[in-house]
Parts: C-alpha cells; structure tokens; sequence
C-alpha cells in the first residue's frame, strides 16, 4: 500500500462511517425507557483503524474532528467530540499496552484481518468501552446519575460492539 | 529553543488533547446559552440542506398521510373561518377596534430533522431569517405546541422542543382557569407525556380535563389545546398536585409546523424592560 492509498481509504471510511451513522443508527434509538440505552455507537472505528504510523497528533486532531462532524448532525456540539478525542488520545497507550512480542508492523492497519481476532477485540473492547464512558458522562455533565451512565454504557457497549463486529466481518478491510 | 523542542515532542500530544478537551466543554456549555454556535447546529447549510433531502427522500413514501392531516386541517380552519365570519356580522357594533386588529401572523415551515430520545431535544425547520423566523418566538401545530426558536440560521431554524428538560411552557387547565408550568420529565423517555406543575390541592381537577396555553407570555397565543390530563396524584409534603399530561400531538411524527410572530412583541418587551430599568 502506498502513502495515497492509505489516505484515499480513510478519507472514504471517515465519510462512509459518518454517513452511516447520522443517517441509519442515529434513527435506530428506541425512545421508551430501559431500551432507549441501546445506542449504536460506530464512528469510533475510525479512529481505531488508522494506521499504525499515524502521527500521534494527527490521531487525536482527526478524533477530534470526527466527533465534532458528527456533532453537528446530532445538534450537541462538543458532545461526541470530547468523546472521540479521549478515544483518539488514549488509542496510542492502548497500543503500547496490547503490544505483541515482535512489535507492530508498522506499515500496517490495526484491523481485525490483519491482527486477528484475540488481539482487535481486547483492543475494541477498551477503546469503545473508554468512548462510551466519557460520552454518556459529558452528556449528564455531572456524576449524580452515575447509575444511569453505567447502565447506558454498559448496554450501548453490547449494541456497539456487535455493530462494529459486524462491519469488520462483512467488510474485513486489510488496512 | 531545544528546551521547547523537547516539551512539544514529549507532551505534545497531551497538549493537543488538552486544548481540544477544552473547546468541546466550551462548546458543550454555551451551545445552549449563546446565539453564536449556529454553524455548529443543524440549522447551518450544508446540515441543513443534507437533511432536508433526507427527509424529502422519507416523506415521499408518506405523502398520502401529510395531505390527509392537511386536509384535516383545511377543514377545521373553514370550520373556524366561517364561526367568524357569522359572529362578526352579528355583533360587528359591538366589536372594539382594538380586538379586531391582528396580533399574531403565523409562518408555515417543515420540519426537517426531530429528535425525541435526547435529554434535550431539538427540531429543525426549513424556514430561516431569510423568511422572517426571529430567535425566542412559539412554534405550534394545529393540534398543540411544538417548542421555541432557539437559533436562527439564514434558511433554517433550530427549535428548542418542548421535550427538552430546559424548556417550560406556561400552560392552564381550561374549565377552572388554573395555570403553572408545564415541563417535561427526561427520566419518562416519553414524548407524549407531560406534567403540570404548581396546581394547588384545592383546585378541582379531574381526569381528561383540557389544557391550554395561556397566553401569559407572548410566545403562544392562548387557548391552544395542548393536552387532556391523565392522571392525577396528590404531592406529599407540598401543597400541589402531580398532573401528568397526554399531549394530542405526537411529537415523534410532525410534519408540518407554524412559527407564532406576535406583532406586539417589542412593544411589550420594552415595557417589561422599562419597568426593570425603573426597578433598579
């Protein structure tokens, strides 16, 4: 894979993704208590699937940026992006933590063909689980409904992750 | 120089991350205060224009629906039209000059993007400055109240729902004249339920009574049927009673809505400013 190539896939993931969730699962929210916690959460996947040379800084200013476009869908402006920059700026530490013995290679994207299932769904699980956290606590802006975070986060982690799953099985993109 | 070097290539990254952490709680806390954020909102163009088609592309397959609402509405309208036409003949001696002129002009607009499963939920309208939509005015459909125009974009409208824990409509039970604010309970996660706040144990309320805006503010007209009530329990420990609210309309499924332009609106503005002025 060469350098324009890489781009060309991510340009085309981060709108595909974006378009994916502001015109599909952000409708597929069931408005009636307990299943109302159920969020389809995948834009994320972005941010976990650039390659492993990406800049540092231009992770988590891509983030950043992903959560705000989809911010503006969602008419809750900083919401989503205060998420995905945690996401963005804890992916690198995640990385080092679930590194394997001979290292990465480098000229490779962190997906779930390239890297295997034992390994991307630890690394999934973290991120989406991090990403979730700070969303649904931004969005009470206070720790008093720290039950109600929980349970959102928690059931809106086995609505994402499944998703995700589903896209990386049916996709199975090599970078 | 290679001090600084140093710092940016060690907690660079931190540095970033700090910054934009900063700018999403800045965003997060002013979006609802401030009139500024709009090109962050739907109400902006290209989220504008992008939902607009979307929502032409849903509608097409429910054509059928809409006119026959419209239709409905055509009808009551008629209905109303020719009550006034008769009692204007009749009593048209008796009418005051002052009741006959026009205080409120309504704006048809469409909606084009809705949320109900928010904590605080926002609508979207096709109409914008451009076609006289002004911040703070009602909007309403013909069978309840629909929220506040919270920003206002060249060609598009951001509309404070009344589901929104924010938002609170002075609202009256119709038979006994009993007002209070009606808010909304984000912990229901139901977008047809409402309660009515502030009414006393001693008024008289019984199920399926009417409730209706008051007019207090000049944001609604009066007397637009918003809801019946369905239940009714009394509130240990206060004076008041808990009265949840059915809303008529389903604010999931709204098409079409009518932004409220009171003509008085600064004049009574003023005067309310005036009497603040003079208070301090």
């Amino acid at each position: 894979m060469n350098n324009n190539s890489i781009i060309f896939t991510n340009v085309l993931r981060f709108v595909g993704l974006v378009l994916i969730q502001i015109v599909i699962l952000k409708e597929v929210v069931i408005s009636d208590g307990f299943w109302n916690s159920f969020r389809f959460i995948l834009y994320p996947l972005f941010i976990l699937l650039l390659p492993f040379k990406t800049n540092r800084l231009l992770v988590i200013f891509l983030g950043f940026v992903i959560g705000l476009t989809v911010d503006m869908f969602y008419d809750t402006p900083g919401l989503h992006a205060s998420a995905s920059t945690v996401t963005a700026f804890l992916r690198g530490r995640v990385l080092t933590i679930l590194q394997p013995k001979g290292g990465y290679n480098l000229s490779y994207s962190p997906t779930r063909n390239r890297m295997g299932n034992s390994w991307f769904v630890p690394y999934l699980s973290i991120l989406l689980s991090i990403h979730l956290l700070v969303y649904f606590s931004m969005e009470a802006f206070t720790l008093v409904y720290i039950l109600q975070i929980l349970q959102n986060t928690v059931l809106s982690f086995i609505a994402s992750f499944s998703i995700i799953m589903v896209f990386q099985i049916i996709f199975n993109p090599l970078n | 120089m290679r001090v600084l070097t140093f710092i940016f290539e060690r907690f660079g990254a931190l540095l970033l991350f700090f910054l934009l952490e900063i700018i999403c709680v800045y965003l997060l806390v002013q979006f609802n205060d401030s009139q500024g954020a709009i090109w962050l909102s739907s109400a902006n163009r290209i989220s504008g224009y992008f939902h607009k088609t979307a929502k032409q592309a849903k509608d097409f397959v429910r054509l059928d629906e809409i006119a026959d609402s419209l239709v409905q509405e055509n009808a009551r309208l008629k209905e109303t039209l020719g009550r006034i036409k008769t009692t204007s003949i009749t009593q048209i001696d008796t009418v005051q000059q002052d009741s006959l002129s026009q205080i409120y002009t309504y704006l048809s607009a469409r909606v084009i993007k809705n949320s109900i499963n928010q904590r605080n939920n926002f609508i979207t309208i096709d109409k914008g400055k451009a076609d006289g939509v002004r911040p703070h005015t009602g909007v309403i459909t013909s069978k309840g109240v629909v929220g506040v125009v919270r920003k206002v974009g060249e060609k598009y409208a951001l509309v404070m729902s009344i589901l929104n824990t924010e938002a609170i409509v002075n609202a009256g039970i119709k038979r006994n004249g009993y007002f209070g604010p009606l808010v909304w309970r984000e912990r229901d996660k139901n977008a047809q339920k409402m309660y009515l706040e502030d009414i006393p144990q001693h008024a008289d309320v019984v199920k399926n009574d009417t409730v209706q805006t008051t007019g207090y503010s000049s944001l609604f007209p009066t007397g637009i049927h918003i809801g019946v009530i369905d239940s009714i329990k009394p509130l240990e420990g206060s004076n008041s009673q808990e009265l949840r609210v059915h809303l008529l309309e389903d604010l999931a499924n709204i098409q079409y809505v009518y932004v409220v332009n009171h003509l008085q609106k600064e004049t009574i503005d003023n005067l309310e400013k005036e009497l603040l002025d003079e208070q301090q």
